[in-house]
């Protein structure tokens, strides 16, 4: 018999910390009041994006995969509506994001990036909450409410993001 | 694949303009929601599953009978609403008027409903 040992890559460990990073920041905004259910500022995204910028796509795809799988385990929202809602957020920022990576820095700066991918994020929710969760039109009228959340909360975001780059490793970065 | 960014700007000449196309969709669709087109009809549906159709232009005062007594729906200017009703928490009241399509009102404890429909009948739920 034959043991087949998994060796974990550079980019596995920089996945892994990025995602446990992820991760609590969901759960601090789970426990964090909202004023209006389903508007939140997703502040995980953030981690999404610096993966994005600072390794590639592959990275930052899989940070927000295991992000999504485990705070809903954590939570205890796996595999409801709720979990199926943020995964499809999730794939749509995603999608937009890779579908647009090439154009920034070069037309467009990290704003735009931040503001597609929370804007993609609402569209994508809204859509599955059309077809499957709420199936009637009425809903559309909450479409500019959380279309202006996700554009608020996406520049906030993205200018968050502009900071955290700025910064110099500090020496207590335990490498 | 390895790509990365360089971002030594916050904002770009591409995102000053990117945030301003989204401002106006979304300024767009807050004057969407608000235009949202009239209705021709209004449909009301009591709790024997009695269909009941009207015109909106018509001046109606209409009582339908339900397990707890009458309500009172009121047809006038084009718009429609509940006047009165037995039930105990007057939501359907408070609603006030509706005349937009697809906007409903509905009266669970006396299990009365009305909704406003169109020229021809949309669809309100579609399920695979």
């Amino acid at each position: 018999m034959t043991l087949s040992i998994i060796k974990p890559t550079k980019e596995d460990h920089q996945v892994a910390k990025l995602a446990a990073l992820a991760t609590v920041l969901s759960l601090i905004e789970f426990f964090l009041p909202s004023p209006i259910p389903g508007v939140k500022p997703g502040i995980a995204n953030i981690i999404t994006l610096y993966a994005l910028i600072k390794f590639n796509f592959h990275v930052a795809f899989w940070v927000s995969i295991i992000r999504v799988l485990v705070t809903s385990i954590l939570v205890g929202s796996f595999l409801n509506p709720t979990f199926f809602l943020s995964l499809t957020g999730a794939l749509f920022s995603l999608g937009i994001l890779f579908l647009t990576k090439n154009l920034y820095d070069k037309y467009f700066g990290l704003l735009s990036l931040s503001l597609v991918a929370s804007i993609f994020h609402i569209i994508g929710q809204f859509i599955i909450v059309r077809i499957w969760i709420i199936p009637h039109d009425g809903i559309y009228n909450l479409l500019p409410l959380f279309l202006l959340s996700a554009f608020l909360f996406g520049l906030v975001n993205g200018i968050i993001v502009y900071r955290v780059l700025q910064q110099k490793p500090s020496k207590y970065n335990v490498k | 694949m390895k790509k990365s960014y360089k971002f030594t700007k916050l904002v770009n000449i591409g995102d000053i303009v990117f945030i301003f196309i989204c401002f106006g969709i979304i300024l767009f669709s807050f004057f969407q929601m608000i235009n949202l087109p009239r209705g021709e009809y209004i449909k009301i549906e009591d709790g024997t599953r009695k269909v009941f159709v009207f015109s909106l232009e018509s001046n109606v005062e209409k009582k339908i009978g339900g397990p707890l007594g009458d309500t009172i729906i009121v047809i006038q200017n084009n718009k429609a609403r509940i006047q009165a009703s037995p039930c105990n928490k007057k939501y359907c009241i408070h609603q006030g008027w509706v005349n937009k399509i697809n906007e409903t009102i509905v009266c669970i404890p006396n299990k009365i409903s009305l909704s406003i429909i169109g020229k021809t009948p949309s669809y309100d739920s579609i399920n695979y």
